[in-house]
């Protein structure tokens, strides 16, 4: 998307890719200054993993912030290596079921949530 | 109403910083599922970040575009000012014109009609609310 500055499906899971790195690092992906450093960071790949950092949450960023969005993880067409099966059916998301997703209950812890609910 | 918080204020406000395994695996299976949904009908989002993840009461993330849903707003209201002032004007005309001809009448109410006409079926899809039109997207899939 740098390059060609053409957007695609394959962009929004470049961004998934950032929103897990986000989540589980508490930063974001690329930081830098200037626009420029944060090019130069996405091109060369310089990206810190903390230690504690699962292996498959590892494996999962790894996939999806690939510069090439045609090798990215569920931006291949159906049927092929990596679509969206290929997502879903990755370790990361072992454990969760796709179809019944809605109506499982997130495991949130109840009483950081209330803050934000109990007032109206 | 308050009831959507977005996933950013969670992870940077009141969160110890991140989210925890489990969460963090949930929240993304949640919004694979719904990027599955919308590329599947060749949408691409375009503009996803923490900003645009919201979650609801039950705590289940949703995926909207802020920004898509304040573009929309301020087209409805220019819409509707614009509807306020031509019903408006169409009014003077009317009072101004002591006995106004049937014709023109007709053509007025007419008029009118039909643009409040065009207005209910314009604000039907428009003006849904995001979280009933996700909430939809969730349970047909």
């Amino acid at each position: 998307m740098l390059s060609d500055n053409v957007s695609s499906p394959a962009s929004d899971l470049w961004a998934l890719g950032c929103i897990i790195y986000q989540c589980r690092v508490g930063e974001v992906p690329f930081r830098g200054q200037f626009d420029y450093e944060v090019f130069k960071k996405i091109s060369d790949r310089e990206l810190t993993i903390p230690n504690e950092l699962e292996p498959e949450c590892v494996d999962i960023i790894d996939h999806l912030l690939q510069p090439d969005p045609k090798l990215r993880l569920g931006a291949g067409p159906p049927g092929s290596e990596n679509d969206f099966e290929a997502l879903k059916n990755h370790a990361f998301f072992k454990g969760i079921n796709f179809r019944t997703l809605h109506q499982t209950a997130p495991p949130v812890p109840a009483e950081r949530y209330s803050v934000y609910f109990n007032k109206k | 109403m308050l009831c959507f918080v977005s996933l950013l204020n969670t992870v940077s406000f009141d969160w110890i910083e991140t989210l925890s395994a489990d969460l963090a695996r949930f929240y993304a299976a949640e919004i694979v599922s719904a990027l599955h949904f919308m590329h599947e009908k060749k949408i691409a989002h375009r503009d996803l970040k923490p900003d645009n993840i919201l979650l609801d009461k039950k705590y289940h993330a949703k995926v909207v575009s802020i920004s898509l849903i304040c573009s929309l707003t301020f087209i409805m209201i220019a819409f509707r000012l614009t509807l306020v002032t031509v019903n408006n004007s169409l009014k003077k005309t009317k009072t101004l014109k002591r006995k106004p001809s049937m014709k023109a009448t007709r053509e007025t109410l007419s008029l009118t009609t039909l643009m409040k006409e065009e207005a209910s079926n314009l604000e039907a899809p428009l003006l849904e609310p995001p979280c009933t039109w996700h909430r939809r997207c969730f349970q047909t899939m």
